[in-house]
């Protein structure tokens, strides 16, 4: 990044923050952002509440371009008539699909435009990598690129990385722009804002003649920032990234790693013997991940009626990779877990050229017994798993 | 550094018992009575530790005690191959017990290494004496960075600030009515009894399910149902539970399929009161499936419920006795029928 | 305003062509494998309908969901596709159940091919087990045809199952055993009261008949467990890496390298096989 990430900024005072949000409703966009769900976080509509920005949510936001459970589209399958296949013609700004494929409801007639408030980088730039996955080949995934084309992301840097962040150590950082719209960067009772895409600088022109602020006829919440301003948020910068570099353990030495799995000795390393053994075989790792993206794909069906859908799977999972002749190529945690780690970082770098990993930590935080992809990383760097 | 640990200077009980299961652990695999060693190690986080399997004696320095022990190890114990040690708390040793009479793990593969319990803690609660009103002001306030324990509190460090919390007020809810912290079966027994934290009558522990129960049908459900709701079926709380050990859970079957994973309620609820069914008479409150919930649902809702059940039905506690047969294996002729339509 | 986009999803991968089934025949004595002969119901879905022999096919059973199936007809044969179906799970089951008249799901053609072009100007020696010969009998009959057949010099059949019982494809065995133009081995695992054919199992039989290996091309598909052995014969009887052709099997859901589970390390079998030259394989992890 360089020194123009300071040019051109707009600012707002963060009190006047739910002052913008209206201003994008009003031009009907779907505002959606950080909302709590029991102890857990998640992004979701927020409606008329007033928008605040966690650390980092408990899911991340790629569930609203690649929900969880999604319908594919909906069948008779009665027997009686020839099957009617109607796939969605919409979807939902939370990614729910709509009664649009019941067939007795009246289709929508699109998908709103929505902006998603208090994306960090991390997730930001895991949508690029999705992007890889869905939107990039000769198939496209039309529900992913659908929710994409119509999605402004607004990314707020991160002041304060956490414990378990190590973006810095996979290519993104606390003010990293990959992925994002816009993004608003905090300068004391500030934000400042830049406008990065085509699709965030539409956003501002429809928006910003709809803004309401002190006075009632004029947009005076959003500022040209001036120098001041730009220092506080450079400074702001500067302390982020010393923050994030400070901490010893987000210093993951990533690329000897991807050196030492992209060898032909890598697949068949002993430390895989070693290294999986307090995996329990859960999901939370890749349900949780911004990047890990499998599903699997099936029928549910009720009396005449039925859908085809489509939910997460995870490679953790022992059925994830059985046969139906009962023959599992991937018979033990052990190799679920390599799976995992050299899908992100040696198969998705052999296809992409760049790893499946933006460092957000989650993994590194909800895994039920601490195993640490960090410390793995560095096994395979060369250190010593301990 | 974060320092879940026994403090080294003073010799407090946690750095007496940290010490006893690093000797005893040298010992065990220098006499080569065990193969593997399975412990505690220093976590990757403020308030974690990890599990750590030993096969050098050498490496038995590595191994830690404090309240941030909160994994009930014993899950890794079916199927396991060669002789094994494994340090327990009072409640994970239960669990084994369990898995030693369902014959899961023969008991002279298995050196129970038993740890007088002073209760672990629970992150969920710190978080919540540290933040204000929700959880997403509690993430943007105060991210701990690192954490020292003492004898009886918690010292927390962020960014601008320090913050002493007692353990005695962030235990886990299942520690603080635990009626068994001390190990009921052992080989060895680490430190000595007086070291444990007072045990509490069984009866202390029902408190909250009773008073839930005494809810209207509505209100339960509504609880129950919303919880439930947000379970992402990651089936962390499967994987964590010791006693979840089918090499093929119903919930995995195809056909016919019994779960779906679509985004249906009944079919996460089904999951969920499959699962407690199945470990009814076995559950020993150990909170494993809590901590290991992502999204922090209330499994203790369920499990201390079915606990009591048990209790006040068969008058049976669960993993206290290698000698007997497991509750649903036996049969006397005064238990209860009612419950049969 | 912002406009609302109003789009129909277009080329949806997932959402499959409708096909009905119009004949099903019974391979096996004990009716485990089916032939499937299905036409689609809209004629115009050949327009994006090419395949090669190799390919594959997402077949649908609505209701019960999809499953990846060999396309087991040759585009020579125009007008309908064959699948040659084992009963195992859920979908394979459900098809047994379906008869002829039956409304079904297809999409694709998906995965790679075998390499034809290759193969053109040289022997070609084909070796199946069980019903691994459904992936090789859309090559054979493209082979064989009246219009490719020059393309190819001498052609080669070792097909083995465990019992006569279980032999696929009986009417085209004597179909290509009657022809001159074709070498035909079938063998059974062991001896049977009215067999006068060979016994023995596929790498013993293919080691007993060395073929040639100069200008040939060896392509195998069966059982995991025979496919193993048989390359290690062709291995001693000459053939290179790049000489032996097989044809892969994994869980596979959307077949179009999303769904992240048929991957042998970073190579997808959906998109990157199913078909793989030995010489591939030895590259490839051994996670199959």
């Amino acid at each position: 990044m360089g020194e123009d990430t300071f040019k051109g900024l707009l600012k707002i005072a963060k009190e006047d923050l739910d002052v913008l949000v209206d201003a994008f409703a009003k031009s009907s966009y779907v505002v959606l952002a950080p909302v709590a769900e029991g102890e857990a976080t998640k992004f979701g509509v927020i409606g008329g509440m007033r928008i605040k920005i966690p650390h980092l949510t408990t899911r991340p936001v790629k569930e609203l371009f690649f929900p969880q459970n999604e319908t594919l589209f909906s069948f008779d399958c009665s027997g009686k008539a020839d099957s009617t296949i109607k796939t969605p013609d919409a979807v939902t700004p939370d990614g729910v699909i709509p009664d649009a494929v019941m067939p007795d409801a009246v289709a929508t007639d699109g998908i709103s435009p929505r902006v998603i408030m208090g994306v960090r980088p991390c997730d930001a730039r895991a949508l690029v990598l999705l992007d890889y996955v869905f939107a990039s080949n000769e198939y496209k995934d039309p529900y992913y690129t659908i929710r994409r084309e119509q999605t402004v992301v607004i990314t707020f840097a991160c002041p304060r990385p956490g414990i378990a962040c190590f973006c810095a150590s996979t290519g993104g950082g606390p003010y990293d722009e990959t992925g994002s719209d816009v993004m608003f960067m905090e300068s004391d009772d500030s934000y400042l804002i830049k406008v990065i895409s085509e699709k965030g600088r539409r956003l501002f022109q429809e928006s910003l003649p709809l803004l309401k602020g002190g006075c009632s006829e004029c947009p005076c919440v959003i500022f040209e920032a001036d120098d001041t301003d730009i220092r506080a948020a450079r400074d702001a910068k500067a302390a982020s990234e010393q923050l994030l570099s400070a901490n010893c353990s987000a210093n993951v030495p990533i690329e000897a790693a991807v050196d030492t799995l992209g060898r032909s000795t890598g697949f068949s390393d002993p430390a895989w013997e070693e290294i999986y053994r307090k995996c329990l075989g859960c999901a939370v790792c890749t349900y949780l991940c911004p990047t890990c993206h499998c599903f699997d794909i099936g029928d549910e069906e009720t009396n005449d009626y039925g859908e085809r859908v489509r939910n997460w799977d995870s490679c953790m999972f022992p059925l994830f990779t059985l046969h139906a002749s009962g023959h599992n190529p991937r018979p033990s945690r052990k190799e679920r877990f390599r799976q995992r780690v050299m899908h992100k970082f040696n198969y998705f770098v052999e296809a992409n050229d760049c790893i499946a990993c933006v460092g957000c930590g989650r993994c590194v935080e909800n895994c039920p017994v601490n195993l640490d992809i960090r410390q793995v990383l560095s096994v395979f760097a060369g250190g010593v798993f301990a | 550094m974060n320092k879940m640990t026994g403090n080294g200077t003073e010799k407090g009980t946690r750095h007496i018992i940290e010490e006893g299961i690093r000797n005893t652990a040298t010992k065990m695999l220098e006499s080569g009575e065990v193969d593997v060693f399975i412990g505690y190690e220093e976590g990757t986080l403020p308030l974690r530790t990890t599990p750590a399997f030993i096969t050098c004696p050498e490496d038995a320095t590595r191994l830690v005690w404090g309240p941030a022990c909160e994994n009930n190890l014993t899950v890794y114990l079916p199927k396991f191959q060669g002789a094994v040690g494994v340090v327990v708390k009072g409640c994970d040793v239960r669990t084994l017990t369990n898995l030693i009479l369902e014959n899961q793990i023969s008991r002279d593969k298995v050196k129970i290494v038993g740890v007088p319990c002073s209760g672990i803690i629970d992150r969920d609660r710190i978080r919540k004496v540290l933040g204000t009103e929700g959880p997403i002001e509690r993430s943007m306030e105060r991210p701990v960075r690192s954490a020292q324990v003492t004898e009886r509190s918690l010292i927390l460090e962020g960014d601008g600030f320090e913050f002493e919390i007692q353990l005695e007020d962030v235990l886990a809810p299942s520690c603080e009515t635990c009626a068994y912290p001390i190990p009921v079966v052992y080989d060895v027994l680490i430190g000595d009894e007086s070291m444990a934290r007072h045990a509490k009558d069984s009866e202390a522990g029902y408190v909250e399910v009773t008073r839930f129960a005494e809810l209207e049908r509505d209100a339960r459900f509504s609880y129950f149902s919303r919880e439930i709701e947000r379970c992402i079926q990651c089936y962390a709380c499967r994987q964590a539970c010791p006693l979840c050990y089918c090499p093929e859970c119903f919930t995995d079957r195809q056909s016919p399929k019994w779960i779906s994973r679509w985004r249906g309620l009944s079919d996460k609820i089904l999951f969920h009161l499959g699962r407690i069914l199945h470990v009814a008479g076995r559950c020993v409150d150990c909170g494993a499936c809590r901590r290991a919930c992502p999204v922090g649902i209330d499994l203790r809702l369920l499990t201390k419920n079915m606990e009591k059940v048990v209790k006040e039905s068969f008058e049976y506690e669960s993993g206290l006795d290698i000698d007997c047969l497991p509750l649903l294996a036996a049969y006397k002729r005064e238990d209860p029928d009612d419950f049969i339509l | 305003m912002v406009q609302k986009i109003a789009r129909g999803l277009t080329k949806n991968p997932y959402v499959p062509k409708l096909a009905r089934i119009t004949d099903v025949t019974q391979e096996t004595e004990a009716n485990d494998v089916k032939t499937f002969r299905v036409e689609f119901c809209d004629e115009s879905a050949w327009e994006d309908f090419h395949y090669k022999p190799g390919q594959f096919a997402e077949v649908s059973v609505f209701g019960v969901g999809e499953a990846p199936i060999s396309i087991t007809s040759a585009p020579t044969q125009k007008g309908y596709l064959e699948f040659s179906v084992k009963r195992l799970g859920q979908v394979t089951n459900a098809l047994h159940y379906a008869a002829p008249g039956s409304q079904i799901g297809i999409r694709g053609p998906y995965g790679n091919t075998f390499p034809i072009d290759d193969m053109r100007g040289k022997n070609i020696l084909f070796i199946g087990g069980g019903i691994g010969l459904a992936p090789l009998r859309s090559l054979i009959t493209y082979v064989l045809s009246p219009e490719h057949r020059d393309g190819f010099r001498d052609v080669r059949i070792i097909y083995g199952a465990r019992s006569s019982g279980d032999l696929v494809f009986k009417y085209e065995l004597d179909a290509w055993g009657r022809r001159d133009d074709v070498e035909l081995v079938v063998t059974i695992d062991h001896p049977e009261d009215g067999w006068d054919g060979r016994c023995g199992f596929v790498p013993a039989v293919l080691k007993e008949d060395a073929p040639e290996s100069e200008n040939t091309i060896a392509v195998t598909c069966g059982p995991p467990i025979m496919i193993k052995f048989v390359l290690q014969a062709l291995t001693e009887l000459g053939f290179s890496p790049d000489q032996i052709v097989t044809t892969l099997e994994m869980r596979m859901k959307c077949g179009i390298g999303m769904c992240g589970r048929c991957n042998i390390g970073s190579k997808y079998v959906c998109r990157d096989g199913p078909v793989f030259t030995f010489r591939q394989l030895l590259e490839m992890p051994r996670e199959y």
